[in-house]
């Protein structure tokens, strides 16, 4: 059975795809606007605790979007699993948010309430927004030095409902409650130091909001009652499974683009596929069959065969993402990408069309001048795999 | 500040444009994506060279031949600017001006603002997201990594009150 949500934008015509993000993006951008984000001044608020309203807002925020994320999880609306959530680095995490934090100090802002800023004319909202233009690109030019620290601790997909092995819908009632607690403290706090920094206070819990809240935590008790009593809450949603194809030089750009954007699935004899030469980054199917429905990471997967014309193994439709094959299979990618010259070069010289050529060429070079060394991760399902970049020898295909 | 919705009430608004994210496009909201973004556009109308060269952590943005400022992130950003915009001219909040406390210069405030920013953005990319892409969209979805930066986050500004109260206060 297939979930009404999410519906994931790729379904729409490629023109299309910006006007999702637009529009979400207005929407954001209205409710930090009203929460008054826009202005330094109140965000600073926080961190002296006389107004804390970005506790509140930020708190109330995340109760909400838990409790519809539970609800319609628990009535089959929602496929949860379909869902992108961020991988987990530990150690990365801990000091990226810190020093996230005292820049949000000093400058008064964060990244996304700096546009807001900008866009209600305040001069140090725009001024912060370039800063976190230029600090990513320091940060993006220390990267590959320091990219065993980037790359530490990596958890994979983690989240609290799998690490404590409680369910989705009670964890996310266990917060709006606490929340709710949390905030008449909040609430309380602000009164002692508006007093004491003699500054204004923060807004309080009106009767309009106490209901508003309370109405969040009536959805979390429901998506509790729902989800031990609907059969739909309790049973895995199987995919939306997509079978399209793609063809090893489209295969070849997006392992050169991203080699983790993808997950490659080997469906050849398990001695073939152990013994000899495979797409880089390809897992083999007999070592990863017993985890195919935690191996979703927000990525699609590609499958290949020797000749791409085997059918798929039943148990990989365990898998929660869509399903691509690679058409001509293995030997299609040799033909394409690894073959001497690969058959693709020739026939886009053939066609004259000597940008094409080039490209592809690159792509050739990209991959036959690597040591093809593929970990499989086996050991760990769900972890993230640190890949040994093959040996550019060209420029890559930019 | 006039008009501003009660703090509850718009963290319920929120909480629904993130729940609107999750159940249309399926992941959550971001902002600092952007900035990387422009940020190796930027550096490559530069140093075009640079941004290509091999272990370049800039080179995927432009491996695919495509246009990097095509990205969802790229129109986020453009919608949230436009809904600030929007919702803070109707709210009459909208004004050309620094804001800063009682007891500090424009300029200086603008130069924290500046180096706050820088900061941000080089957090930011170690985080792998910021206070919208991390904190709130991970945190929602119960992640312990977004957890543990939500945490660093309040951890890391509370540290730096002391050293900027005069800003404020």
């Amino acid at each position: 059975m297939s979930t009404l949500f999410p519906i994931i934008s790729s379904s729409l015509p490629p023109a299309m795809e910006f006007v999702p993000a637009l529009f979400i993006g207005l929407c954001f951008g209205i409710a930090l606007e009203v929460a008054g984000f826009g202005n330094s001044k109140i965000l600073a608020g926080q961190f002296y605790f006389y107004d804390m309203r970005v506790f509140k807002v930020m708190f109330t925020a995340i109760i909400t979007a838990a409790a519809g994320v539970a609800i319609l999880t628990a009535t089959g609306l929602l496929d949860m699993d379909l869902l992108y959530i961020p991988d987990t680095f530990i150690v990365p995490l801990l000091v990226g948010g810190f020093i996230l934090g005292m820049g949000f100090m000093i400058s008064a802002y964060c990244p996304g309430t700096s546009l807001v800023g900008a866009a209600s004319g305040k001069w140090d909202g725009f001024v912060t927004f370039i800063g976190v233009i230029i600090g990513s690109v320091i940060f993006g030019m220390v990267q590959p030095g320091v990219s065993s620290f980037y790359e530490s601790t990596a958890k994979g997909i983690l989240t609290f409902p799998k690490l404590l092995g409680v369910p989705f819908t009670v964890l996310a009632l266990i917060l709006t409650v606490a929340a709710f607690f949390a905030f008449l403290g909040a609430d309380k706090l602000e009164g002692i130091f508006a007093r004491k920094f003699n500054m204004p206070e923060g807004v309080k819990m009106t009767a309009g909001a106490r209901k508003a809240l309370a109405a969040v935590f009536v959805v979390g008790i429901l998506a509790v009652v729902f989800q031990y009593t609907l059969p739909a809450g309790r049973q895995v949603q199987a995919s939306r499974q997509i079978t399209s194809h793609i063809t090893p030089v489209e295969l070849a750009r997006m392992l050169i683009e991203d080699p983790r954007a993808l997950n490659i699935v080997d469906i050849r004899e398990p001695k073939i596929c152990k013994g000899g030469d495979r797409i880089p980054q390809a897992v083999c199917f007999n070592d990863i069959r017993d985890n195919i429905e935690f191996m979703y990471k927000g990525k699609p997967m590609v499958v290949y065969s020797q000749d791409g014309k085997k059918n798929l193994p039943a148990e990989l439709f365990k898998y929660k993402g869509r399903i691509t094959t690679l058409e001509g299979g293995y030997d299609g990618w040799n033909v394409a990408v690894i073959g001497k010259p690969p058959q693709a070069y020739q026939a886009v010289l053939n066609a004259s069309n000597r940008e094409d050529g080039k490209t592809i060429a690159a792509i050739h070079a990209y991959f036959t001048g690597a040591k093809m060394e593929v970990r499989s991760e086996t050991d760990k399902p769900g972890a993230a795999v640190i890949i040994n970049k093959p040996k550019k020898r060209s420029g890559g295909c930019s | 500040m006039k008009n501003l919705w009660n703090p509850y009430l718009a963290g319920i608004a929120l909480g629904m444009a993130l729940l609107l994210s999750y159940i249309v496009v399926g992941h959550g909201l971001g902002a600092s994506g952007a900035a990387s973004i422009i940020g190796a556009v930027g550096l490559k109308s530069i140093a075009p060279g640079y941004v290509a060269a091999k272990g370049s952590s800039f080179a995927h943005y432009f491996a695919d031949n495509s246009n990097a400022m095509n990205s969802w992130l790229i129109f986020m950003a453009i919608g949230i600017f436009a809904g600030g915009m929007i919702s803070s001219v109707l709210g009459g909040r909208n004004k050309l001006e620094v804001v800063r406390g009682a007891h500090t210069t424009d300029t200086r405030r603008l130069i924290l603002a500046l180096a706050g920013g820088v900061i941000m953005g080089i957090g930011a990319r170690i985080g792998r997201g910021c206070t919208s892409s991390q904190a709130l969209s991970g945190g929602a979805l119960f992640s312990v990594g977004s957890w543990i930066f939500m945490l660093s986050l309040f951890a890391g500004a509370y540290a730096m009150t002391y050293f900027v109260r005069r800003e404020w206060l």
